[in-house]
């Protein structure tokens, strides 16, 4: 065997070492100005951010190599998060702590990271999510008794889209409400909806409500909480 | 009342709401009661639009440079935002702290291309301002313009205060300080505008009067009070050591350029005829390759870009081009950065450079020979030859290049039909060389677009007195070449054309369109660059109601020796030189560029530099 074969860069090597790195797993807040932003306009943001922090991030093979990334339960526009989870691949060891200070001096200061660590559980087990709802209106004591009224149906059907079209659901079993509090802007509802595979925002059960109650709304402010597995734990 | 709260009501309602909301990497937060002078930089167009600009960068980071003063950018908001933001009373806003721009103390809006204007109209009205500079009165809200429109303001005059003649980069921050002096001594709006325009580059458009003889051409422009006869541009000596930013705003949505810029030089040493920034921006100063290198570098790090371009007129004619590609793509390879160089001349463009800029660039060639007939690029001085487009061409598709794109222009002084059948020619003669070369792509066809725009004759240019040709003459060019295709590989573009006439109208206006633009404003003319939203009748209505046409304007020849609406405005090139580059244009005849000969064009007189002399 000549040595020529022998070569610590060779990238085969190096992709097969790279491969067996664990995912890593940023959970970041995405608040403020930044709920305006698409989640695709998102991906892009954290990719020039990883970036300019000099993370070392694995980048896909190929033609158009791009950096590997992906998020485990994207959030709608217009939404705000306190629990976003972002997985990379690493080509290197990297210290957490150090990743976490790194990334949020590059980040737009709506975006924070929280934490980082290794990747525990796949996405798939996303099962529920906990958001906050405010409606910000102003007369609030009637908006809560007509809400109310309205989630006691025995029945919510909502027309969701679907890639084969529109189809009827009834978002009742999907949505709980937990808690109910009357807020200066408004009235806070604390629900747990499907999240995951099965995806129910809070928005379909709210915009339903405005449309067909006919109430004053001024605005629908949402914040998701936390993320949960099957099991009922909290997702990591 | 505060306006983020507001907008949480209906902002998603609107496209595209990442618009309207800033706080993107490298905006600068300030605290407004710790600053001397806020400054409201306008963009008369889209958010898009705007954060694609060069200049709008390099002056965000220059004013934020000073401690005294917070530099904030504003957008033409859309339509579907703005009938949000009227019907909630809501007044346009700075990005970065959400004050309304009445707050401002300097409004400075840029002027690059005249069919923004009307949205400058707009803009001051949705913030609640008096859109007429007369009814403004103290320091507060003072409205400036700079751009490479300012070269011919005039028909701005109503609305603006000051325009910022050239470049910015130091006189605006004389005028800034000025302004901050004049805010800390209370001065009065008239004492600010008489000193200013004292200052290289500053033109107080209300110190001068302008009377008209009876056909409606200038008579005189009269400088009152203190101020200058004529207003020379301001200009930059060294570009090495002059400001440039170390980050850019990264913008969370798609916009227009969205990337790292280096400015490898301003000026151009070419001459072409009918190139406004040609001959505003002479002369020639480049910056020093090392220089680039770090800028370059220092954006890609601060922004985490990843593509990287190099700008200016003609990058080909940068005489470091070698070097700075050589380190520069070493750079972006290392570093996954893209680099990418628009604007190259194809007549110095060698295999060896192509070679280099294979590597990292996948997109299509685009060449812009501009006219289809060697006569008729002798006429524009456009000096490239059928040979030169063909070999590089050739040498194109031999690496691998299946698509070309030619950039025309119609309606050039001097034009007949056989030159516009030229265009198409040219484009045959490209399809059939594909065709028969032995080393192209196998398998794959080749695919020529000609895009074709309408001439646009503008002032400190040669064609400065050619009348532009009609509506119905483009259109009938237009129409003849399109029959006149033959090949099914070409793919021919071409412009509606009333857009260029009211750009003609306006480069060469006068003082007198103010009204025009006023009444076709209220008549609900804005973003008037956007085809879906451009309503040529209702600027001919404003026009005939004041009694001005598009023929006086556009389409008339001018006689040497007439006074322009701008001959008080001083760029450096003399109206003999342009006047000579006339006379030989209607002779075919070619001029050499900058570097081969100077041919005493007087811009050379700007520079400081010992001897007077332009090229190194
Ligand atoms: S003075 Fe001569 S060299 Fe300088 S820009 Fe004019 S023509 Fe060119």
């Amino acid at each position: 065997m000549s040595n020529q074969n022998f070569n610590p860069n060779n990238t085969a090597e190096n992709n097969r070492k790279i491969a067996l790195m664990p995912n890593v797993r940023v959970f970041y807040s995405k608040t403020g100005r930044a709920k305006y932003i698409s989640h695709l306009d998102i991906t892009r943001c954290m990719q020039r951010s990883l970036k300019r922090a000099g993370i070392p991030v694995w980048y896909t093979q190929g033609f158009n190599p791009h950096m590997y990334m992906t998020f485990a339960l994207p959030l709608a526009l217009g939404y705000e998060s306190e629990c976003e989870a972002m997985d990379l691949r690493l080509t290197e060891k990297v210290d957490f702590e150090k990743m976490k200070e790194d990334l949020n001096r590059a980040l737009p200061k709506d975006i924070v990271v929280n934490k980082i660590m290794l990747q525990n559980n796949k996405p798939q087990t996303i099962a529920k999510a906990l958001y906050e709802v405010t409606l910000v209106c102003d007369d609030k004591e009637n908006v809560a008794k007509l809400f109310d009224e309205f989630v006691s149906q025995d029945e919510i059907i909502v027309i969701k889209k679907t890639k084969k079209g529109t189809k009827p659901m009834d978002i009742k079993p999907e949505v709980e409400i937990i808690a109910k509090d009357f807020v200066e802007n408004g009235i806070k509802y604390t629900m747990k909806t499907t999240a995951g595979q099965k995806n129910v925002n809070p928005t379909l059960l709210t915009d339903l409500f405005v449309e067909k109650m006919n109430v004053d709304i001024k605005a629908t402010l949402i914040l998701r909480k936390q993320i949960y597995m099957d099991n009922g734990e909290i997702f990591e | 009342m505060n306006i983020k709260k507001q907008l949480d009501e209906f902002l998603l309602e609107v496209q595209k709401p990442g618009r309207y909301v800033g706080g993107e990497v490298n905006s600068i937060y300030k605290n407004a009661n710790e600053v001397d002078v806020r400054f409201a930089f306008c963009f008369p167009d889209t958010y898009e639009v705007g954060m694609s600009h060069l200049g709008m960068k390099i002056l965000y980071g220059l004013l934020n440079s000073k401690d005294y003063c917070w530099c904030e950018r504003v957008f033409a908001p859309w339509m579907d935002m703005e009938q949000k933001m009227r019907e909630n009373n809501i007044k346009l806003y700075g990005l970065e702290s959400f004050d309304e721009l009445c707050d401002f103390d300097i409004i400075g809006f840029t002027l690059q291309y005249e069919l923004s204007y009307t949205n400058i109209l707009n803009m001051l009205d949705l913030s609640g301002i008096d859109v007429f500079a007369k009814n403004r009165e103290g320091l507060k809200n003072l409205v400036i313009a700079g751009g490479p429109c300012t070269c011919n303001p005039e028909p701005l005059v109503d609305f603006v205060d000051v325009f910022m003649l050239g470049e910015g980069e130091e006189n605006l921050i004389e005028f800034v300080e000025l302004y901050r002096k004049a805010k800390q001594e209370n001065w009065s709006k008239e004492k600010l505008l008489e000193e200013a325009s004292h200052i290289q580059g500053v033109y107080v458009p209300s110190l001068y009067d302008v009377s008209y003889n009876e056909d409606g051409t200038v008579k005189e422009i009269k400088a009152l009070k203190s101020a200058p006869q004529t207003v020379k541009k301001a200009i930059i000596q060294d570009m090495s050591k002059t400001y440039y930013p170390k980050d850019f705003v990264v913008p969370y949505i798609d916009t227009v350029h969205d990337r790292a810029i280096v400015e490898v030089m301003r000026g151009c040493i070419r001459g072409c005829r009918f190139c406004q920034a040609g001959f505003i921006y002479r002369p020639l100063r480049e910056k020093n390759p090392d220089v680039l290198c770090s800028q370059g570098k220092s954006l890609c790090e601060t922004t985490g870009y990843e593509e990287i371009s190099l700008s200016s007129l003609s990058t080909s004619d940068y005489s470091g081009i070698a070097d700075l590609l050589d380190e520069l793509i070493d750079y972006s390879v290392e570093n996954k950065v893209n680099l990418s160089l628009p604007s190259l001349r194809i007549d110095n463009f060698s295999e060896d450079l192509l070679e280099k800029v294979k590597k990292v660039r996948k997109t299509g060639l685009t060449f812009a020979p501009e006219a289809g007939t060697q006569r008729m690029r002798d006429v524009i001085n456009k000096n490239i030859t059928k040979e030169d487009i063909f070999s590089s061409c050739k040498i194109a598709f031999e690496g691998g290049y299946t698509s070309v794109k030619l950039y025309f222009m119609l309606g050039l002084p001097t034009e007949t039909m056989e030159d516009c059948e030229g265009i198409i020619d040219l484009a045959q003669e490209i399809v059939g060389l594909y065709n028969h070369l032995e080393n192209r792509v196998k398998g794959k066809s080749v695919n020529v677009t000609v895009s074709v725009s309408t001439f646009v004759p503008k002032p400190f240019t040669p064609f400065q007195w050619f009348g532009q040709d009609d509506l119905e003459t483009i259109i009938k060019k237009q129409y003849h070449m399109k029959d006149y295709i033959t090949s099914k590989k070409i793919s021919f573009k071409y412009h509606a054309s009333k857009t260029s006439v009211l750009e003609a109208v306006f480069a060469r206006g006068d003082r007198r369109l103010s009204q025009v633009m006023y009444k076709a404003w209220k008549k609900g003319c804005y973003f008037d660059s956007w085809d879906e939203h451009f309503y040529f009748d209702k600027w001919l209505e404003a026009l005939e109601e004041c009694g001005l046409t598009v023929e006086f304007y556009a389409n008339r020849h001018r006689e040497i020796g007439e006074v322009f609406p701008w001959s008080h405005l001083d760029y450096g090139v003399s109206e003999a030189f342009l006047r000579r580059e006339w006379e030989k244009a209607l002779n075919s005849t070619t001029t050499p560029n900058c570097r081969e000969q100077c041919s005493g064009c007087g811009a050379n007189k700007l520079l400081e530099r010992k001897g007077g002399k332009c090229v190194e």
